[in-house]
């Protein structure tokens, strides 16, 4: 009988260490009801979608960047929209996770989950007309919980107040403790952030969640989304590369939900790992965005047809002139792309010296021959030139 | 030849007969196993009462050599075998974290051959399920990561059977070929004998159109324990060596001398990091895939060419359609390609060489893609207990690290599930007196884990610390900072 085969696959699978209660129930079920005949791929991949899902949301602090964007949507605003996101987001499964971490302009943050906080215990909702608090915690708590007055309750579902209290007392702690100086890069106030160390914190917490890439399977699913409105910072195109093709590797997309101007860098994280970009026109509405757009996970994207950049531009720019170039030369010890071939025969990154003879051949130009007078010399000329055009003019 | 006996009986030999140490030799199997054979020829049986011929643990001089890999596995006082598993999977990512992070120069832009033996030697069921099959699996494993670590080389790969070499595919760019043909490969039997001079030629043929800025790279599956050539191979070393062409070899069998000598020559001397012997199936895919890091340059000794030189590339944009047209590579209709910016036709996929006008045409990210090699991430610190003790998370994962020895014994288990040290008191025993399980980077100063280190370095190749600028900061905001 071909149940009787099926048991020992069956059984074989149960004693994974990996193995839920649900693959428990369908591989005996399997036995049962005589489907055996069904490959066991098929359960395999149809698991996936019940594996819990992980989000990382990354959200852009600069005081700058979001001072910009303040007439039609402030900070605040986005909080509050980002915690109707998260708090979705867990809705959707029991088992989902979020961790969230804040890009700051000279630090990165876990805002939650913050390590050596416990969780577990929650402590009761204090009132801001506590009058027994001291004068300094009237004013902290009495700020925060101004804040969280409006967006938290005790009467919240529990999950979501403890990851929603965490992400505020965090921020507010992290904007507080910020000073003029801290948002200066090279001495001059920019409002650039350091994506690149929230993506690779982000990377190496989803590695230690997700168990490892060459496991046996995953024991979640993960994705991370940034919210971003600061401009890019050129010194980050090397570490953001590198974390765009681990994240390749490990087959999480990255979300981009840019508010203010656009970056490159960003496109091309998307659009590498599989992820949304958008570009918001309406930050007032950020709350739509992020519920249409953002919160299928990636399982359901394959059956969705979502908003994306398909347009991105991946022409590079020079490292002299910094000009886009669509033919470039490219020196093949450190890879630096210029626009021409450099003029004292040297790349100006790594100091090698090209070779002259090479040189010369990619400036050389084509002759071109004035028609009617066919000159002897021009035409040797054309024999050594290797992409001139031939002008054919007829003989006497 | 000699008597051997299943049970293990210790044979003293007289101190000034002619083979003292040799005569009992370890002969080292082809999957590992390693087995004493004593001659007794000479030897007369007697109870052990030299003490010149033991080292000071009570054994054998000789016997330190053997690995006996399961005096490892012991049972603690449950009698569960958890904690030593769990220790041995740290020991290996101990093991991994050792990285040659000097920044060389290197050949990024690649042109392999992998020639294959598919000789009667490969039908051995050493490894599972025979030689042959192992190999093209781990060969087509071999072309996908290449292709991912240089997406702007090439590829060909060559056939060893019946003394003749055979192409199996062309050298080319794209990994889909290659995999194809490996695969229609698997349908064969291995069969005759393998010629290395005849694939080397044929190798070097191919490499021969090659420009000077890309570098000539051969590796070769080697099951045999023989070469049945033509001519004189020496000869043949001796053009590969003037073209400048590099030769790798992974031995399946036993090491042979002519493979030594060919990578000997053709490295410059270095045989002993280009020539490898396996030792079990994880050793073979390592040394497999230790060639998919681009090669150091080695310095030109021809003034002809400095090797150095400055090539011109495409970097096309992708174009959207609403109507399929044809591609120029492949004659296929899709809907939407790259468009060369010298002569304007359509191809499908990049990085390819322009069929129209010849220019390669890449994008940036293919470019970028090689960066980490040119600018590796600095090995990090194992840290002792007593510098360690302030950090109490791991800085990039937040997993809580292990409490030093003087306090609880018992710790918790991480996430991942595969770090649970089993004892406090086994640490200081391991590798390195008193490693706390902490790595600290030299830069930006702050601890992670084990798992960190492994998955900064093997797959990010960014420090989380040094990108987060935390060597910076001046400020403290909680409590877990770690200065």
């Amino acid at each position: 009988m071909s149940t009787r085969n099926s048991q020992p696959t069956a059984l074989h699978k149960i004693l994974q260490p990996h193995a839920t209660t649900r693959l428990l129930a369908v591989l005996t079920m399997n036995a049962v009801d005589g489907s055996s005949h069904v490959p066991q791929d098929k359960f395999a991949s149809e698991l996936e979608e019940e594996l819990p899902s992980l989000l990382v949301l990354i959200l852009d602090t600069s005081p700058l960047g979001w001072g910009a964007q303040s007439p039609p949507i402030s900070l605040r605003d986005a909080v509050a929209s980002l915690l109707i996101f998260i708090n979705s987001h867990l809705a959707l499964s029991h088992s989902n996770e979020v961790a969230v971490i804040a890009a700051h302009t000279d630090c990165v943050r876990y805002l939650y989950p913050v390590p050596g906080e416990d969780y577990k215990k929650l402590a009761p909702k204090s009132t801001a007309t506590s009058g027994t608090e001291s004068s300094d915690d009237v004013v902290a708590n009495g700020q925060t919980n101004g804040h969280n007055g409006a967006l938290t309750d005790s009467s919240m579902y529990r999950q979501f107040r403890v990851v929603d209290e965490s992400v505020l007392k965090q921020l507010e702690m992290l904007l507080l403790a910020t000073s003029a100086s801290d948002i200066e890069h090279n001495g001059k106030i920019s409002d650039a952030t350091l994506i690149s160390g929230a993506l690779s914190t982000s990377l190496a917490y989803i590695n230690r969640l997700i168990g490892g890439v060459n496991d046996d399977g995953p024991k979640m699913r993960a994705r991370i989304l940034v919210v971003s409105v600061c401009s890019d910072l050129a010194s980050q195109y090397v570490p953001i590369m590198n974390c765009i093709f681990a994240a390749q590797k490990m087959k999480v997309p990255i979300d981009i939900c840019k508010i203010g101007n656009e970056t490159v860098f960003l496109q091309q994280a998307a659009d590498t790992t599989g992820g949304v970009y958008l570009h918001l026109e309406h930050p007032a509405g950020m709350i739509q965005y992020l519920m249409t757009a953002f919160l299928p996970d990636r399982v359901l994207r394959k059956h969705l047809v979502l908003p994306t950049l398909s347009s991105i531009d991946f022409r590079a720019a020079c490292f002299c002139h910094k000009r886009i170039v669509d033919i470039g030369y490219v020196c093949n010890i450190c890879l630096s792309i210029f626009c021409q071939p450099p003029a004292d025969g040297s790349c100006a990154i790594c100091d090698t010296i090209f070779d002259p003879k090479e040189l010369a051949n990619l400036l050389k130009k084509p002759i071109v021959v004035a028609t009617g007078t066919p000159k002897a010399k021009a035409k040797k000329k054309k024999k050594k030139d290797t992409d001139s055009t031939p002008t054919l003019t007829p003989g006497p | 030849m000699s008597d051997t006996d299943d049970s293990y009986i210790q044979r003293a030999s007289s101190p000034d007969s002619d083979y003292g140490g040799s005569g009992l030799s370890t002969a080292a199997g082809p999957s590992g196993a390693v087995s004493t054979r004593s001659s007794t020829r000479n030897n007369s049986t007697r109870p052990i009462t030299n003490t010149e011929l033991r080292s000071t643990t009570g054994a054998y001089i000789w016997e330190d050599s053997i690995q006996r890999s399961w005096d490892v596995v012991q049972e603690d006082a449950g009698g569960s075998l958890a904690g030593v598993v769990a220790e041995l999977v740290q020991a290996g990512k101990r093991k991994r974290l050792h990285y040659d992070t000097t920044p060389l120069q290197r050949g990024i832009i690649r042109h392999l051959i992998l020639i294959f033996d598919l000789s009667m030697s490969m039908a051995e069921k050493d490894l599972r399920p025979t030689r042959y099959q192992l190999s093209i699996s781990y060969a087509i494993q071999f072309v996908t990561d290449y292709f991912e670590q240089n997406p702007i080389s090439q590829l060909g790969v060559i056939g060893m059977r019946d003394g003749l070499a055979s192409l199996v595919s062309q050298l080319g760019g794209s990994p889909t070929e290659h995999i194809s043909a490996l695969q229609a490969l698997r349908k064969q039997e291995p069969s005759g004998d393998p010629s290395l001079q005849n694939a080397l030629e044929m190798a070097r043929g191919a490499l021969y159109h090659v420009p000077s800025h890309g570098t000539k790279e051969v590796v070769i599956i080697f099951g045999s324990l023989l070469s049945c050539d033509p001519g004189d191979i020496h000869k043949t070393i001796g053009t590969l060596k003037s073209e400048h062409v590099r030769v790798r070899i992974v031995g399946l069998a036993a090491e042979v001398a002519i493979c030594k000598e060919i990578c000997r020559q053709t490295n410059e001397g270095d045989a002993t990091s280009t020539y490898g012997v396996i030792l079990n199936e994880q050793h073979f895919k390592e040394l497999l895939l230790a060639s998919c890091t681009p090669p150091a340059a080695t310095k030109q000794k021809s003034s002809a060419s400095t090797g150095s030189e400055l090539m011109r590339m495409g970097f096309p944009s992708r174009i959207v359609e609403t109507s399929p047209s044809f591609c120029a590579c492949h004659s296929r209709l899709i809907k939407g390609g790259y468009i060369c910016p010298r002569c304007k036709v359509k191809v499908c996929s990049l990085p390819t060489e322009c069929p129209a006008c010849g220019l390669t045409l890449i994008l940036s990210t293919h470019l970028a893609r090689s960066y980490h090699h040119l600018m590796p991430l600095r090995n990090w610190d194992e840290v002792d207990w007593k510098d360690g003790k302030n950090a109490s998370t791991c800085f990039a994962c937040q997993v809580p690290f292990p409490a030093a020895p003087s306090s609880a014994p018992r710790i918790r288990l991480s996430v991942s599930g595969s770090a649970t040290n089993a004892s406090a008191s086994v640490a200081p025993s391991a590798t390195t007196g008193g490693a706390s399980g902490r790595f600290r980077c030299p830069s930006c100063k702050q601890m992670f884990c084990i798992d960190c280190d492994l998955f900064a370095h093997e797959i990010l190749h960014n420090c989380p610390g040094c990108e987060s600028a935390a060597g910076r900061r001046t400020r403290e905001i909680d409590r877990s900072d770690a200065h």
